[in-house]
């Protein structure tokens, strides 16, 4: 079981979300961050208010893409000393989606 | 005017010089193995098992202080590589008694050396010392497997000029391998799971470059039956000389350049490629050969089949 934590939320200009989240595993093996980045349609049309219910709706889709996800942040961390970003906008909302 | 790196005509005796080589190559396998026993592998996470943390540090900072800022969890002995400009550090511990809250005790400690958010840790990765002993025992039998399995392939494909050019790939191989982990006990170079990749292809490399020599011995004893076997394989050597030259010194070009530009995590396994394309190129021309010369005592080539 992992527990996602929201490490630091910025809120843009144009009111686009980045938040930088670290999934950490509940035994204490392994802790990856990475970035989710939301742009403000989205949080203006669903019901998402502030960064703790985006980072419930991020957890249910993270478990949906875990492996993929965990790969490619520990990936950018070891290889390229950057935090992987994954955009949720009106293409690909993702959790975001309303209903 | 056609660029020509090698004569078409070139007429080098490598088959008379090979107990020289197959005696040099004798010593530096025995070398390598001595190593491996004395010295051993620089092995990873992955099979040594231990945790590494890497951290951005938003201020100036030092290895030594960062091993300060976590002495009071108490770790053990901490390694801490620095990745120069971007402020993030590597740190490797072996033994980690009690890993349940570790993160949370780990930016605790953090934050009380530095302020808080100024040290910010990226990722925590933890193999079980069980985990990693596992993890060696399935690379050496992915190796020895893929040996094997090499071995056996092109003793079958060969067959009809002779059963020993399979055992002269194995011992090829075998030899590429020694070498490159000698290398690789010499220079230290972490071996974990993307050195393993390397060392693989460099096994699949290896067995490529004795393919192409032993299939043109096999099209020139085709043509020439009254030539001895020696003579056959020199010339076989030599005219695919120029294709072994380019072919490698275009991969290594390659290499050279990965392993000056590619950074601290391409490094170990851009070097064993390096090592082990060199060397298997090496071993296409003086240990394949040779050890198939050894084998057959005669120097007569069987009679070949008709092609159907």
């Amino acid at each position: 079981m992992y527990r996602l934590n929201i490490v630091e939320q910025n809120t843009a200009p144009d009111g686009t979300w980045t938040l930088t989240l670290a999934a950490e595993h509940a035994a204490g093996l392994e802790r990856f961050v990475f970035r989710c980045r939301i742009a403000a349609p989205l949080l203006q049309k669903g019901t998402i208010t502030d960064p703790q219910a985006a980072c419930a709706s991020l957890a249910r889709w993270l478990e949906g893409q875990f492996e993929q996800v965990r790969e490619t942040s520990l990936k950018a961390i070891r290889s390229e000393h950057r935090l992987s970003e994954f955009a949720f906008d009106a293409l690909q909302p993702g959790p975001f989606q309303s209903h | 005017m056609s660029l020509q790196l090698i004569p078409p005509d070139v007429n080098v005796d490598f088959v008379g010089k090979r107990k020289f080589f197959v005696l040099l190559s004798t010593a530096i396998n025995l070398a390598a193995i001595v190593l491996l026993l004395v010295k051993g592998l620089n092995y990873g996470v992955d099979f040594n098992g231990g945790t590494v943390v890497q951290v951005r540090v938003s201020r100036a900072t030092t290895a030594d202080e960062l091993r300060r800022a976590l002495a009071p969890l108490d770790l053990g002995e901490i390694t801490v590589q620095d990745f120069g400009q971007s402020g993030q550090y590597l740190m490797r511990f072996e033994k980690l008694s009690n890993l349940k809250g570790f993160t949370q005790r780990l930016d605790s400690a953090l934050d009380k050396a530095y302020g808080h958010h100024v040290a910010e840790v990226l990722r925590v990765e933890s193999v079980g010392a069980r985990v990693g002993r596992d993890l060696r025992l399935h690379a050496v039998e992915a190796v020895a497997a893929a040996t094997i399995f090499m071995g056996c392939f092109i003793a079958w494909q060969f067959r009809n000029v002779s059963w020993s050019f399979g055992a002269g790939a194995v011992i090829a191989l075998v030899h590429d391998i020694l070498v490159v982990v000698g290398a690789l006990v010499i220079s230290q170079l972490q071996f974990d799971l993307t050195t393993l990749a390397a060392l693989l292809t460099v096994i699949g490399y290896s067995v490529h470059d004795t393919i192409i020599v032993s299939d043109r011995i096999r099209e020139d004893a085709l043509k020439r039956r009254r030539e001895g076997l020696p003579e056959i394989m020199n010339r076989a050597i030599n005219e695919t000389l120029s294709r072994t030259i380019l072919t490698s010194g275009v991969a290594i070009v390659v290499l050279i350049a990965l392993l000056a530009l590619g950074g601290p995590i391409l490094r170990p396994s851009a070097f064993t490629l390096l090592i082990g394309f060199i060397t298997g190129t090496y071993s296409s021309i003086y240990i394949a050969g040779p050890v198939v010369l050894f084998w057959e005592r005669r120097v007569k080539i069987k009679a070949l089949p008709r092609a159907a």
